[in-house]
């Protein structure tokens, strides 16, 4: 219940950049008397000053159309897979089979050692959430219905039991880290694919990111090889095309009109 | 789905292609007490897509997640399952 509330807190924050309130993060605190608290909460901004700052982004929450209820289960979860989805560059796709509780619990400490967090999404919600992604609110009326057809190359991925490994940084280290922990549970986990950055990546090609040396690393050695290149003669070999036209415009204009060089000049002179 | 006398199962199925949904649902349904060998194929790969399962008296079972519903599955495996069954019930 506890993570299942931090969740709930990060997901609520995140479902627009309009939305963010503090009001709203104290309704997550119990998410079953969500209800209960909010109207709690009115009262109490009416009559004393309220614990935490009231500002125009809760009536922006408040006056959201959504299509189904605004507290309920499962706008809650199009909220909480949206912010999975854009907050974090790596999500590895994985199947779990016959997991227990002590299981389950071990196996989500192991995987927060990697530096990702385990979450075990509904698969028909987040097939929905991933239908109408590219819109500004998944979860507004209309969006289910209007999308319906939308097809995206995660879909297929999302069908039986499936947990989400969140990576925020697209850092292959912690791939391999999480790999190893996969492996380890040989017959009760295994990768289906994996989403990295913007596209969907099937597990042999996550098996072929995890060798890669990490993002910043490739960066500086990108950057040290134009530098030690930039002194020896990528300036002068960008710049070549553009000499080698001048040139050659030039050359043709000194044929057409061999005397042309020679007014410019007295021009210059006599100026 | 009779799922105790299975002894072995393998399942190859490529996790973005058709088969895949079957395969993953029969997955969830194998309890721990059979050994179970998954391979996720990559996308275009030449290997058939198949469950192979291995009954706890050897006999050997295999379809495709393709072109099977899981029902269809579940009365396939099931129908071996009712005979060991009925076996081990004349055995007592």
């Amino acid at each position: 219940m506890l993570s299942f509330c931090g969740i709930s807190r990060a997901a609520i924050r995140s479902a627009s950049y309009a939305i963010r309130s503090p009001s709203i993060l104290a309704f997550s605190s119990s998410f079953s008397t969500t209800t209960f608290r909010f109207n709690e909460t009115i009262s109490q901004s009416a009559t004393t000053p309220a614990p935490f700052k009231v500002d125009v982004f809760d009536e922006a929450f408040l006056a959201r159309d959504t299509e189904k209820p605004l507290f309920s289960r499962k706008t809650y979860l199009l909220d909480y897979y949206k912010y999975l989805n854009e907050t974090n560059e790596v999500l590895l796709i994985v199947h779990h089979n016959n997991l227990n509780h002590t299981e389950g619990v071990k196996l989500r400490r192991e995987v927060v050692a990697a530096g990702a967090k385990m979450h075990i999404v509904k698969g028909s919600m987040y097939r929905l959430y991933l239908r109408s992604a590219h819109e500004v609110d998944p979860a507004a009326k209309g969006m289910t219905e209007k999308n319906r057809d939308v097809q995206h190359p995660l879909l297929p991925l999302f069908s039986g039991p499936t947990a989400i490994f969140s990576i925020p940084a697209c850092e292959p280290s912690v791939i391999a880290a999480l790999m190893k922990v996969i492996n380890k549970h040989k017959e009760k986990l295994f990768l289906v694919g994996a989403k990295v950055e913007t596209q969907a990546m099937s597990a042999a090609e996550v098996m072929n990111l995890k060798d890669l040396p990490n993002k910043k690393q490739l960066q500086e050695q990108l950057a040290g090889l134009l530098t030690v290149l930039g002194g020896a003669g990528l300036v002068r070999t960008l710049e070549s095309p553009a000499n080698m036209l001048y040139l050659t415009v030039q050359q043709r204009a000194k044929d057409l009109d061999p005397d042309a060089e020679k007014e410019a000049t007295e021009e210059v002179v006599s100026n | 789905m009779i799922t105790k006398y299975f002894a072995n199962v393998v399942v190859k199925f490529d996790a973005f292609g058709v088969g895949a949904r079957n395969a993953r649902i029969f997955l969830s349904q194998v309890p721990t007490t059979a050994k179970i060998d998954c391979k996720v194929l990559a996308p275009n790969s030449q290997d058939e897509q198949q469950i192979k399962v291995t009954f706890k008296d050897k006999h050997v079972m295999s379809i495709d997640p393709c072109n099977t519903s899981i029902n269809q599955m579940k009365e396939y495996f099931d129908a071996h399952s009712r005979k060991m069954a009925i076996e081990a019930s004349i055995r007592e």
